[in-house]
């Protein structure tokens, strides 16, 4: 984009951030949080091997503080984002918990990477409300939106591909957040022009289903041992999901029913 | 919670029965959030059962029109225990529903002013609130570990009044949702809370007793969980999930 400076980039491809680990030496307390998350033993430890990550597991595991953790260590703060966009950037909203636990983390880079940004569920929000809004406030613009297509999502993956584009490690928490079904999608081809490029290295935690079954990535589930690889059909949100689809109004009475 | 004494009306939800837009009252047709296709000048939303669930694909106006119930009904700062401070978002009602609200007229039964509007941040903040000070490891594996969230909700929402869930799946794991369905059931069954939310979410969609529409730029109609553009995506891709990805992939 034409605000861009110019910046020296390095050959190498994703993923930068090679492997992340904890020193148990500088834990200041092991009974508060963060480092009471049972997933986070004293030989804790996260190797990346591929470009895209995924993490899934139940509310309250800690994917979110692991995210802030890993977002602090890579230093952002207001990273990025251009003139025009100031409602939708959220990147500085790291709160204290996640930076807490990056002072007892370590990690190997290779390269060390600062560019890219960390997307919070609350950015999507603002994101696709602002999307919404620009597409219909515009009298000279393009008329409204065909809701039902899937082409009303292209104005979201544009704006998602101007920022991730660059080099760099890009962190998304519950991405699926205010995502219909069909803007997942166009999600799922960002991510995969974000592994073609190379050199955008994804490191996200998900609920969505979907959004796990991207190919090519590593899947992995965090629970209170820890952090395992798994596959889409191991994971209780798919059981869940298969489950219900089989058949809605039976699935619906037995939980009611407990 | 604070247990001002209060007269509560005997009469059972729905108590918000008719919602119209009045043309008259519009500055500027053109202008959001007027100019969003279903506010056709004989827009109308009747109110039949206590719990109304509203879907559609983003940007049709959802919110919007939330914020607009939520602005009718004189939500500010209603309600929220001490200690929950940090949860309790509930006047972040945005400028765009307020605006709305004033070009909507409202047929009561009788008129309710308690509730809650939650947002889909405030679904965000009360999960991680929550999952940040339970004392003992939750139980991963179990629906119990949803029970925390559960409690959450229903000291709040067994009062009488009118509840607006804006999106309230964003930040739940289906083991979360399936309680989520239960505090339904169980506003529901209390018969004084009348319920209006907007979901993407199939399995809140499929709450029995309660009225689905679907909002398009033609305006609100019934539908059925197994019409909606969301069911039938989504059983799609749990049918086949390696080939509806490569398919969609390959677009």
């Amino acid at each position: 984009m034409a605000w861009m400076p110019k910046r020296r980039e390095i050959n190498l491809p994703a993923p930068y951030l090679k492997r992340l680990w904890l020193d148990p030496a500088r834990v200041p307390d092991r009974e508060a949080y963060p480092f009471c998350l049972p997933f986070l033993a004293e030989d804790f430890e996260l190797r990346f091997e591929r470009a895209i990550t995924i993490i899934v597991g139940e509310n309250g595991t800690g994917k979110s503080t692991l995210l802030e953790g890993l977002a602090a260590l890579a230093g952002y703060n207001e990273a990025g984002g251009g003139k025009g966009y100031k409602p939708v950037d959220h990147s500085d909203a790291l709160e204290v918990m996640g930076g807490g636990l990056s002072k007892a983390l370590r990690a190997s880079w290779l390269p060390k990477i600062t560019n890219g940004w960390f997307f919070r569920a609350e950015s999507f929000f603002s994101v696709a409300r602002y999307l919404d809004k620009v597409a219909l406030d515009d009298p000279f613009g393009p008329p409204p939106p065909d809701f039902l297509s899937h082409s009303h999502g292209e104005g979201f993956l544009r704006f998602f591909q101007e920022r991730c584009q660059r080099q760099g490690i890009f962190i998304f928490d519950e991405p699926e957040s205010a995502l219909s079904p069909s803007r997942q999608i166009e999600f799922l081809k960002l991510l995969r022009r974000m592994d073609d490029i190379g050199h955008c290295q994804v490191i996200m935690a998900t609920h969505s289903p979907m959004l796990m079954a991207y190919p090519d990535a590593k899947l992995l589930r965090l629970t209170k041992h820890g952090l395992e690889p798994t596959t889409l059909k191991q994971t209780d949100h798919y059981k869940a999901m298969r489950e219900f689809f089989e058949d809605p109004k039976r699935f619906v009475e037995a939980v009611l029913a407990e | 919670m604070s247990s001002r004494k209060r007269r509560d009306t005997n009469l059972p939800a729905p108590y918000l029965k008719r919602l119209w837009l009045d043309p008259a009252t519009i500055s500027d047709r053109e202008a959001y959030p007027f100019c969003l296709p279903f506010l056709s000048d004989d827009f109308e939303l009747n109110f039949d059962r206590a719990i109304t669930i509203i879907v559609g694909e983003n940007g049709a106006g959802k919110s919007t029109l939330l914020e607009g119930i939520a602005a009718l009904a004189g939500y500010d700062e209603a309600g929220g225990g001490k200690g929950y401070r940090p949860v309790d978002h509930s006047e972040a009602i945005e400028v765009m529903g307020g605006e709305l609200a004033a070009a909507l007229r409202a047929a009561w039964l009788p008129k309710v002013t308690q509730g809650w509007f939650f947002r889909a941040e405030t679904f965000f903040s009360v999960a991680r609130f929550l999952d940040a000070t339970s004392t003992q490891p939750p139980d991963f594996l179990s629906y119990s570990h949803g029970e925390g969230f559960l409690r959450f909700f229903n000291e709040r929402c067994q009062r009488q009044g009118i509840y607006i869930f804006d999106e309230p799946e964003s930040a739940l794991s289906p083991a979360r949702q399936m309680e989520f369905l239960k505090l339904m059931r169980q506003m529901d069954e209390a018969g004084h809370c009348q319920v209006i939310m907007a979901t993407h979410s199939p399995i809140l969609m499929a709450y029995p007793n309660a009225t689905l529409l679907h909002l398009s730029k033609y305006g609100l109609e019934p539908v059925s969980v197994r019409e909606t553009h969301h069911f039938r995506t989504l059983r799609e891709f749990c049918q086949d999930p390696t080939g509806f990805v490569e398919a969609a992939l390959a677009e």
